[in-house]
């Protein structure tokens, strides 16, 4: 884990939990915070703390529900899935930071 | 909407505190415990483990402050907090806090008392539609001539030219 982490976005850290929930299912907050990793290949290596509020204020909107389990080890945890609204809301988001993203690539495209 | 959900959470949470104090603190825990077995399984020693788990969760006391900020409404608690805080201060010095406050409302009322009288004298306009075109005309007796006293250089002629309507003559006795 490197010294200069990225700071990410809230927005960022928002689309990226709920994208993991889309396609891995119920999962507990180490699994998210791992995923993001994996998938950022530790470049983006949060600390996984942070991902705690930000499920809670995805929570808090309605967008995700939370339920304790056991985990394969025989632990409890509570695992985080998506609601109905938190479905939907996933291609808003995602709309509005492809716009976000198509918007800085031109920028960053342009040498003039 | 969101920020509806989010207000109805948060005054909820307030209820529960405890609770959900508990349930983050045995969350976190999970999430620790989590990571050891993670990082024992490629092969770290226990202490190496739970060292690496606690590192790349970043401080637990700081995530666990800032989810309590979002969680419950924190102004009310520091508002409660400072209320509390008053009256433990005020019952220690019953004498002193008397003072305090009895200067305080004199302080308000003296104030109070001389603002209105400067208002009702001096800032309030007239009862009247447009107070801005108030004028004040005076009969000003002039050796047995009587002219216009506040346009000295103009004769009353052009006086004619302006129009007066009058809505609330206001006359001192002696001018009449």
């Amino acid at each position: 884990m490197g010294e200069n982490k990225s700071d990410v976005l809230q927005g960022t850290l928002d689309l990226m939990v709920l994208k993991t929930l889309e396609s891995l299912g119920p999962l507990h907050g180490y699994g998210i915070a791992r995923r993001i990793e994996q998938m950022s290949d530790d470049t983006l290596s949060l600390n996984q703390g942070t991902i705690y509020p930000a499920l809670l204020r995805l929570q808090q909107r309605g967008w995700i529900k939370a339920e304790w389990g056991t985990s394969e080890n025989n632990r409890r945890a509570k695992y985080y899935s998506l609601s109905r609204i938190g479905k939907k809301q996933i291609e808003k988001e995602t709309e509005s930071w492809e716009r976000v993203a198509a918007t800085m690539a031109r920028f960053l495209t342009t040498s003039d | 909407m969101d920020w509806l959900r989010t207000l109805l959470s948060r005054c909820m949470a307030v209820f529960v505190e405890k609770k959900l104090d508990e349930e983050l603190n045995e969350e976190l825990g999970s999430h620790i415990e989590f990571a050891i077995q993670d990082n024992l399984r490629r092969g770290m020693s226990e202490e190496d483990a739970r060292r690496m788990a606690l590192k790349q969760f970043g401080g637990l006391t700081q995530v666990k402050e800032s989810y309590r900020l979002r969680r419950g409404l924190p102004f009310f608690d520091s508002l409660g907090q400072d209320v509390r805080f008053a009256a433990r201060q005020i019952m220690r010095a019953p004498g002193f806090a008397a003072v305090a406050i009895l200067t305080l409302a004199l302080g308000i009322g003296a104030n109070t008392a001389v603002f209105t009288l400067t208002h009702a004298l001096l800032l309030r306009t007239l009862p009247v539609r447009d107070p801005g075109e108030l004028v004040r005309l005076l009969l000003v007796p002039i050796i047995s001539t009587i002219t216009f006293g506040w346009s000295p250089s103009s004769s009353p002629l052009s006086m004619r030219q302006m129009t007066f309507s009058v809505r609330s003559p206001l006359m001192p006795k002696s001018a009449v």
